[in-house]
């Protein structure tokens, strides 16, 4: 998952998008080894030494790796997947999600003239 | 997909090793079985990862030989849960009360996958800790326990506890348990009713029926379980699990498409304090995941 999600990052890098993991590896070590192989720049939450025992994904009721949310900038759930619902599914979803909340903005900017 | 089945395989390994509560008194041999089984399953991960490092393997994995992949795996002995849990039995029968019951939620969470070592544990629970309040600690961890024992006797257990138990947090794990069980139980037999992916258009007619009621019966379980983990929050309720326990009802309550994502306040990998909510205005994309 992680190439796609790299690329996805670098395609919409202009645009008002951001990944955001909750990363539960148990050590901050298997972490940043990660990172730095797979060239990953987005920024993650820790769930802490617990691992995916973890504070955060206990509250969310996470049960499988990965879990995926998709929030729209207006902050509502717009997606949720246990599991990786492959690329096209992805891009297509969020690519919609980020024209609206590019239509938002320049609503937005219209009122402001 | 890859990642998250490797994922699912590589938790089932490392998720039960719990560490030993720092808190509780020393107990030499059960230190010397939780270090033993530790390194076990280090040493097993270092071959699995030194493994995956091999020119051999990476080529398999290029090729989607999974075949060949299984081959290599198998190479790599696993730890001895079996002989491991007959050890943690034999010194739980040592020791006495919290102690030995300590030993039991160990046994529970690392080698109960094992038929013989799970009704071990089953039958001590049953016959000596349904009173005690540390019961708690052991059913923390049971789904692995109840897999051992299989559907009816697992849930003759959790059921004991629901009847026999004097304290909450006990009832509550079993309640939560039980829900957990019946929803598996439901989902399972839903994909089993399915008709296959190439199967006929005869096939997949014959399969509607199957399909339909399998579905009822999910509905039906989703309603029972969310009754019990209602329960089972209550129980929970001001102790130190409530978070995992109410879990169940915080998803359906707060995390449905459509509602309001609840705020995340924590530290990100480099120790820095930040909210999803920082967020706010533009489309975020939430992964729970790690390297494992």
């Amino acid at each position: 998952m992680f190439p796609h999600e790299r690329s996805l990052v670098e395609r919409l890098k202009d645009k008002p998008f951001n990944l955001i993991g909750v990363n539960s590896d148990k050590e901050k070590d298997t972490y940043f080894a990660g990172i730095k192989e797979h060239n990953i720049s987005w920024r993650s939450f820790w769930n802490g030494p617990k691992g995916t025992s973890g504070p955060i994904s206990t509250q969310w009721n996470v049960s499988g790796w990965p879990t995926l949310y998709v929030v729209d900038h207006k902050g509502v759930i717009r997606h949720k997947w246990l599991g990786n619902p492959g690329d096209e599914k992805l891009d297509e979803a969020i690519d919609a999600l980020v024209a609206e909340a590019e239509k938002e903005v320049r609503k937005d900017v219209k009122k402001g003239d | 997909m890859t990642r998250s089945v490797l994922a699912a395989l590589l938790l089932a390994a490392v998720v039960p090793a719990q560490a030993a509560d720092a808190s509780a008194p020393k107990l030499a041999e059960y230190d010397t079985l939780v270090a033993d089984w530790t390194a076990a399953q280090k040493a097993n991960a270092d071959a699995m990862k030194a493994l995956m490092a091999t020119p051999e393997y990476k080529a398999a994995v290029e090729a989607k030989d999974n075949k060949k992949l299984n081959e290599l795996r198998n190479t790599i002995t696993r730890p001895d849960a079996k002989a491991f849990g007959t050890r943690a039995i034999e010194l739980a029968d040592q020791y006495k009360g919290d102690a030995s019951i300590r030993v039991l939620a160990y046994a529970a969470a690392n080698f109960a996958g094992n038929k013989d070592t799970a009704k071990a544990i089953a039958e001590r629970v049953e016959k000596d800790h349904l009173k005690s309040a540390k019961l708690s600690d052991l059913l923390e961890n049971a789904m692995g326990l109840h897999r051992g024992l299989g559907d009816e006797d697992g849930n003759k257990l959790l059921e004991a506890v629901i009847a026999g138990s004097p304290h909450a947090l006990p009832k509550a794990w079993a309640k939560y348990w039980q829900a957990k069980v019946l929803t598996n139980q439901a989902s399972t037999a839903l994909r089993q009713a399915q008709p296959k992916r190439d199967a006929t258009d005869e096939e997949k007619e014959k399969a509607k029926e199957g399909v339909a009621k399998a579905k009822q019966d999910m509905a039906l379980a989703t309603e029972k379980a969310d009754a019990l983990y209602a329960e089972a929050a209550k129980l929970a309720e001001g102790t130190e699990h409530s978070a995992r326990i109410g879990a169940p009802i915080f998803e359906k309550q707060r995390l449905q498409v459509g509602m309001e994502a609840p705020d995340i306040v924590a530290e990100d990998v480099d120790g820095v304090a930040f909210k999803l909510s920082d967020y706010r205005g533009k489309v975020v994309m939430i992964d729970y995941w790690g390297f494992w």
